[in-house]
């Protein structure tokens, strides 16, 4: 790298490790595989630093960690789409009249984290650069090589599914809860 | 419109990504419906369970410390690798760079007869430690590590100074020659620039003395103590370079 790049590299690439941590490790759901990837998808970085045209680092860093991991999990991405069967919505708008009881206890933190861990990639990873990173549609478009109209889709099924898995989680705990 | 419709509409109102007719429509339809009210409700507590901390994972210090160190080494790696002599700009820089260079060495040839020999071989293993990428054979920071590793290869041993306390940082240690005699080189580091320590054994009967010259835009401090030549070699500035040399007697 040339020093005006090494420099630049400093500013535009090193203050989002936090966030390509973040993405990978939800993409990947372990610790030793979201550094490796983060580390490999650095390094090209520094490499290809030269083809970086401005822009939001902190994407072009999405980009080549979604790749990274893609490759790296062609096989599994394709065959094992994670959902659990018992995931799929059966009536995504008959709730009941308080949700909000739902989210009351620590525990239904761990199991929102779960619930997330467990969504198919396709929509997890839709759902964190929305939710935990903010982007908007035509970002998340760019970095997932998808039109607008399917970031739309999938956030909507992946939010749908996670709050009707918490739904039926809370009310077969309350049924256990008091017999 | 029917909830279904809306349905498929109603993440991109959440998420204000609608054009405003369209979201004035659901807008609308909200007001009335129960059940899409519903979802958007949930999609906020779905957002705010979300912004717990514990649903964000910072990375470790070790691999930010690991990417950092990588950017380092690149900052010390050579500019003109192959693929960059394709680079016009590049390549005149470096032949601009070349020609400065010559007409310095030169010039310096002429102007410094008597010490010429061993500055230039100190200039020559200087840079070719730098183009090298690599200038270290035993890479640590640790003096009790660099100074044993001298053991059983020169048949001296040179002193190592941790200067890291005065900006100076050891970063490892090598073995070269210089007019056919082993001289330990010890390398350090201040801020991006490299110096380059060679240590031999002296043949001057001097206890101490301090030469300071100039080559090819390096800046070389020469002295004798103890029995032993240093040379410090680097592109910093002379009075950097002497507060080293300073700070490297002290420590002693």
């Amino acid at each position: 790298m040339i020093p005006n790049d090494i420099a630049n590299f400093e500013l535009t690439i090193l203050p989002h490790l936090d966030a390509a941590y973040n993405f990978a490790r939800w993409l990947t759901r372990n610790n030793e595989d979201a550094a490796d990837i983060v580390q490999e998808a650095c390094l090209r970085a520094m490499k290809y630093y030269n083809s970086y045209r401005g822009g939001d680092g902190r994407a072009w860093l999405f980009t080549i960690i979604r790749n990274i991991f893609y490759t790296r999990n062609d096989s599994e991405s394709k065959s094992q789409s994670v959902i659990d069967r018992n995931f799929n919505p059966v009536d995504l708008i008959s709730y009941e009249s308080n949700p909000e009881l739902i989210y009351q206890q620590n525990e239904n933190k761990e199991m929102l984290h779960k619930a997330l861990e467990l969504l198919p990639v396709e929509f997890r990873e839709i759902i964190i650069l929305r939710e935990l990173e903010g982007l908007d549609y035509k970002e998340i478009a760019n970095i997932a090589e998808i039109p607008i109209g399917t970031v739309m889709s999938r956030l909507s099924r992946g939010r749908k599914i996670l709050s009707n898995y918490l739904v039926k989680y809370y009310k077969k705990e309350g049924l256990n809860g008091m017999q | 419109m029917e909830c279904s419709k809306i349905q498929s509409f109603i993440d991109g109102y959440y998420d204000s990504e609608l054009d405003l007719t369209k979201s004035l429509e659901i807008e609308e339809h909200l007001k009335s419906c129960e059940n899409c009210s519903a979802v958007i409700n949930n999609y906020k507590i779905l957002h705010n369970a979300f912004s717990d901390n514990s649903f964000y994972y910072n990375a470790p210090l070790s691999l930010k410390n690991k990417i950092v160190s990588e950017l380092d080494r690149q900052t010390n790696k050579p500019i003109f690798k192959i693929k960059s002599i394709f680079n016009w700009r590049n390549t005149s820089f470096a032949l601009t760079a070349l020609l400065i260079i010559s007409v310095i060495l030169i010039i310096n040839l002429y102007n410094n007869p008597i010490s010429g020999d061993i500055s230039e071989q100190i200039v020559n293993s200087h840079l070719r430690s730098l183009a090298s990428g690599n200038p270290t054979d035993v890479l640590s920071t640790d003096k009790h590590t660099v100074k044993p590793w001298f053991n059983g290869k020169i048949n001296f041993s040179p002193p190592v100074n941790d200067l890291t306390s005065q900006g100076f940082s050891l970063i490892g240690g090598r073995i070269d020659y210089l007019n056919l005699k082993p001289a330990a080189v010890l390398v350090y580091r201040y801020n991006k620039h490299i110096i380059n320590l060679y240590i031999s054994l002296s043949d001057n009967s001097i206890i101490e003395n301090r030469e300071i010259s100039s080559r090819s835009g390096y800046n070389i401090i020469h002295w004798v103590k103890d029995g032993m030549d240093y040379s410090a070699i680097s592109d910093l500035n002379i009075e950097k370079l002497k507060i080293f040399n300073e700070e490297f007697l002290k420590a002693l």
